[in-house]
């Protein structure tokens, strides 16, 4: 629209979803990301739940869209900020400035700190990973533990760092229970004589085909789910990972030898986020995600017309959602500032 | 014989109080188990009687521990403990020299001023101090006023005292405090209208009586002021047992009760009850107690106490409480106040019958080890701790074993914390049995909290040792080498090791010699709301709790640094700086194997 200069921060799907869209509208977009890739934590991933598609197709389809006029700057951070009425002012790290109509908050999640859970372990024995140190692996095409030697027995333990208000979250990630379920099965089938647990304390099934891949894992990848978190983990001489949970279901306590233990750790928002945010003056929530206007109407909004958010900035979401969001916000900006125009 | 009826309110009230508390002593007393009654026989007439009395008169009289503790509020007690005595004690002396006989009825040297007119010096003042008496038995009464004044201005005005709260009072409580607060003006009237009409009185009843004189028809008002003040007298005495001022005879039944009982007194119902009467409410606990900080000041000990004064042990308070002993720390009286509210869980929780008693195989043991090693169930939620408890016992040669390698044996803390004392003891002799079968002569634990159940409950023939002190002994012997590699940190005391004992003290010299020379360390004795000891209560105070606790803890955003898995674990779920235990940093600065 008449070159209206849009900001996109952050490069994830739902930054990339939304640059996709608004140069088609007439704005000129910059995207700017830290990471030196495009794809956010999607770069990272191997096979996406519920349908096993490859990430990289996924990514190569969202970046193919961006029209070539996107200028992109990777590796660049934005330092300073200030937003007034119709404009957003942006420092960046090596003291550059950029001037834009409209901002896109797309600045995404981190993974939680699995050290945060330290009675896990992660840090500090050998064979604790978390599901993106897996995700590597798969990509890598090669599992093994630490010591290089194929995983006989592998446990996967739900809900690290989420829904656990001893950890200081409240909310539920979302997407950790049917990934959990998803690298069940892969490893499945690269292991297929390891035993390979699933701790749970619920399993939210609630995306097309989630519960179905759930019911297959049980049937015909003989995945054991044991509902009940794990307690505590030590280390043996061997470097197996000695775990200590509870079977809610038969209420008896459990000791069991791993040769690795997998988190599956929550999401948390990004440390970029909360640092932007707080130079712009958007606000929190009380889980420290952007909130938005509303939770159910104008989720992409904040309290100025020309800022909106996209992604999992607001809080956990499917790629799906992050895709869906990036292209409503975009939408909706473009919306927001035909009227203030008109 | 001197006689007029207006003393016999004064007389009457006097004549019950001594029935009423005369038999309050005997029943505790009576209660004692026969074993600290023998006690008390043989150490009656002996050095443990003048240590008692010597007590009482620097707590009871002046008020030692209050003073340290806040100036104000002690000079405010000891005005009316001291000068009350010594009003008595010189009164009676004074009265000695007009009715010439041995033995006074008690209310003559009270009402002296009414009886005696008499303006001439006593024997004894001839030629040195002339008006002695009279002087000082007025400078005594305005001492009493000044601290009476300190106490109406307590009431409306806390906060002048450095207290941000102060008590409330029940019915029998606040008339007590009215008569109490009225026999000191009505004295000091009384005195000085009879001084008006007859002469005599001191600086102050003399000059007081002198200028009301002329506007104030004080021959017709003096003798109704002395009915009025006997009868304050009177009223206070009568409701003295049923008040909070049955503390000042209860304070001194629990000194004698302590010196003469011994340790053995300190758990008995008598003594409990005895305690729970010494509480002056002087309301010091209020602002130590992080509970009533936190917003909820019904659990503060001084408010739990007023409940089992009035016969009831409400679940919520008796269990609300953290078991910090930061009110334990301060209170000038003395009270076991930690022992009196597991006493009151007792009550509520003690008769649930024991479950099972655990049962260990007994380990055979292939060699005697150096240390028997019991890190703690939450001890296990901290792997970075045993790991480097491990790893500094290898760098020391330490031979050990490790009693809870499994992880699954309970010191018995919660259990009794919770007032179940049986099932407690159940697990403590299985526990105690597996500690003497290792062999070792010192066991070494990570927790303070199964420290100090393993030091108070587990009687063991062995030393027992929280990792601090052992490190420290390790380092002091040469075993063990670390760099002074530390910078400025917060050292965070556990409430469990317990403040004021040579565990602390020796926790907080390790701690200084882990650090740079000219680097600051900061203590922290706040408790980290985590405890163990606190069975009931909302959820947002007990986050308002930690809040604060880590906020008065990770001071100028510096690292903090514990002696407790538990206080760790809590810590670091309400501060952003980093929390780590005392042997991790002892650990890196060793020249221990590092991994990871």
């Amino acid at each position: 629209m008449d070159g209206k200069h849009i900001v996109i921060v952050g490069a994830g799907p739902a930054g990339l979803a939304a640059s996709s869209v608004l140069p088609r509208l007439g704005y000129r977009v910059t995207m700017i990301d830290r990471s030196n890739t495009l794809g956010g934590h999607l770069s990272k991933w191997y096979q996406l739940f519920p349908d096993r598609a490859a990430a990289t197709v996924l990514l190569e389809q969202l970046t193919d869209e961006v029209p070539d006029s996107v200028s992109t700057m990777l590796g660049r951070e934005v330092t300073g900020g200030s937003v007034s009425s119709g404009a957003v002012e942006l420092t960046l790290d090596h003291g550059e400035h950029l001037s834009a109509n409209g901002l896109i908050m797309a600045t995404g999640f981190d993974l939680f700190d699995a050290r945060r859970k330290e009675e896990y372990g992660y840090g500090i024995y050998d064979n604790v990973f978390t599901q993106a140190e897996i995700e590597e692996m798969f990509r890598q095409g090669q599992i093994e533990t630490r010591h290089h030697r194929k995983p006989r027995s592998i446990a996967f333990l739900h809900c690290v760092g989420s829904r656990d208000l001893k950890a200081g979250v409240a909310y539920c990630s979302k997407v950790c229970c049917v990934t959990g379920v998803k690298q069940a099965i892969e490893l499945r089938e690269l292991l297929p004589d390891a035993a390979i647990y699933n701790f749970y304390m619920d399993l939210r099934m609630f995306g097309r085909g989630f519960e179905e891949l759930y019911q297959q894992a049980q049937e015909r990848y003989n995945i054991r789910f044991v509902r009940g978190r794990i307690s505590e983990a030590a280390e043996s001489s061997d470097g197996s990972v000695i775990i200590k949970a509870e079977d809610t279901l038969t209420s008896r306590p459990l000791k069991l030898t791993v040769d690795m233990l997998v988190l599956l750790t929550g999401m948390q928002p990004a440390a970029g986020s909360l640092e932007l945010a707080a130079k712009l003056g958007l606000v929190l929530g009380d889980d420290s995600f952007l909130k938005p206007y509303g939770l159910t109407q104008q989720t992409f909004k904040t309290s100025y017309p020309h800022v909106v958010l996209a992604g999992s900035c607001t809080g956990p979401t499917t790629l799906t959602e992050a895709i869906l969001s990036g292209r409503s916000a975009a939408m909706a900006l473009h919306e927001s500032l035909f009227k203030l125009t008109n | 014989m001197t006689f007029d009826p207006f003393v016999l309110p004064f007389s009457i009230g006097l004549l019950y109080l001594m029935v009423v508390v005369a038999e309050r002593f005997r029943h505790w007393f009576v209660g004692l188990p026969p074993k600290v009654k023998r006690t008390i026989g043989k150490r009656v007439i002996s050095s443990h009687t003048l240590a008692a009395i010597w007590e009482i008169i620097r707590e009871g009289l002046f008020h030692r521990n209050l003073w340290r503790r806040n100036p104000l509020l002690g000079y405010m007690h000891m005005s009316f403990a001291l000068g009350w005595f010594l009003l008595i004690v010189l009164g009676n002396i004074e009265s000695r020299f007009y009715s010439q006989l041995h033995v006074n009825p008690p209310y003559y040297p009270i009402f002296l001023k009414f009886f005696v007119h008499d303006s001439h010096v006593l024997p004894f003042e001839l030629s040195t101090i002339p008006g002695f008496f009279r002087f000082t038995m007025d400078f005594l009464l305005l001492y009493v006023l000044s601290g009476l004044m300190l106490a109406w201005i307590k009431r409306t005005r806390s906060r002048w005292f450095g207290m941000i709260s102060t008590t409330r009072h029940n019915a029998a409580d606040r008339v007590a405090l009215t008569a109490l607060w009225l026999i000191f003006p009505l004295r000091l009237l009384a005195e000085s209208f009879t001084a008006g009409c007859f002469g005599g009185g001191g600086f102050l009843t003399n000059t007081l009586g002198a200028a009301l004189a002329s506007f104030l028809p004080e021959e017709h008002l003096y003798y109704p002021l002395w009915w009025a003040y006997s009868f304050a007298l009177g009223v206070f005495f009568m409701l003295l047992p049923y008040s909070r001022y049955m503390h000042i005879l209860a304070e001194m039944g629990c000194i004698m009760l302590k010196h003469w009982g011994g340790s053995e007194v300190l758990t008995t119902q008598s003594y409990y009850e005895c305690s729970m009467q010494a509480c002056s409410r002087c309301g010091v606990c209020l602002d130590q107690c992080q509970v009533a900080l936190a917003g909820n000041p019904g659990v503060s000990p001084v408010s739990f106490i007023r409940e089992l004064r009035a016969g009831r042990i409400p679940k919520e308070i008796a269990e609300g409480c953290l078991m910090c002993r930061r009110c334990q720390d301060v209170c000038p009286v003395g009270i076991g106040l930690i022992n009196l509210r597991q006493w009151a869980r007792e009550q509520l929780n003690g008769r649930i019958p024991v479950v099972a008693a655990p049962r260990y195989s007994p380990v055979e043991m292939k060699a005697i080890p150096d240390v028997v090693w019991f890190a703690g169930c939450m001890s296990h939620l901290s792997p970075g701790l045993i790991r480097s408890v491990q790893l500094l016992f290898k760098q020391a040669g330490v031979k050990y074993y490790w009693l809870d390698a499994d992880g699954s044996i309970c010191c018995g803390r919660p259990a009794q914390l919770t007032g179940r004392t049986a099932e407690a003891e159940a697990l403590i002799e299985v526990n105690r049995q597996a500690i003497l079968d290792s062999g070792a002569k010192l066991l070494v634990t990570n927790c303070p909290i199964c420290y100090r159940v393993f030091c108070d409950h587990y009687d063991l023939p062995i030393e027992v040792m929280h990792h601090s002190s052992y490190f420290l002994r390790l380092i002091d012997q040469g075993q063990l080498q670390v760099s002074r590699g530390l910078k400025a940190f917060n050292l965070h005391i556990p409430c469990e090791l317990d403040r004021t004992s040579v565990d602390a003290d020796r926790m907080k010299l390790l701690a200084s010699q882990l650090v740079e020379n000219s680097e600051v360390i900061s203590q922290s004795e706040w408790c980290c709301g985590g405890s163990l000891g606190r069975l009931s209560g909302q959820d947002e105070v007990t986050r308002k709790i930690s809040t604060d606790a880590a906020f008065n803890t990770a001071q100028s955003n510096l690292p903090v640094v514990t002696g407790c898995p538990l206080c760790k674990k809590t810590l670091q779920r309400y501060t952003k700086v980093p929390v780590s235990d005392i042997a991790e940093q002892i650990y890196l600065l060793s020249a221990a194997e590092k991994v990871n």
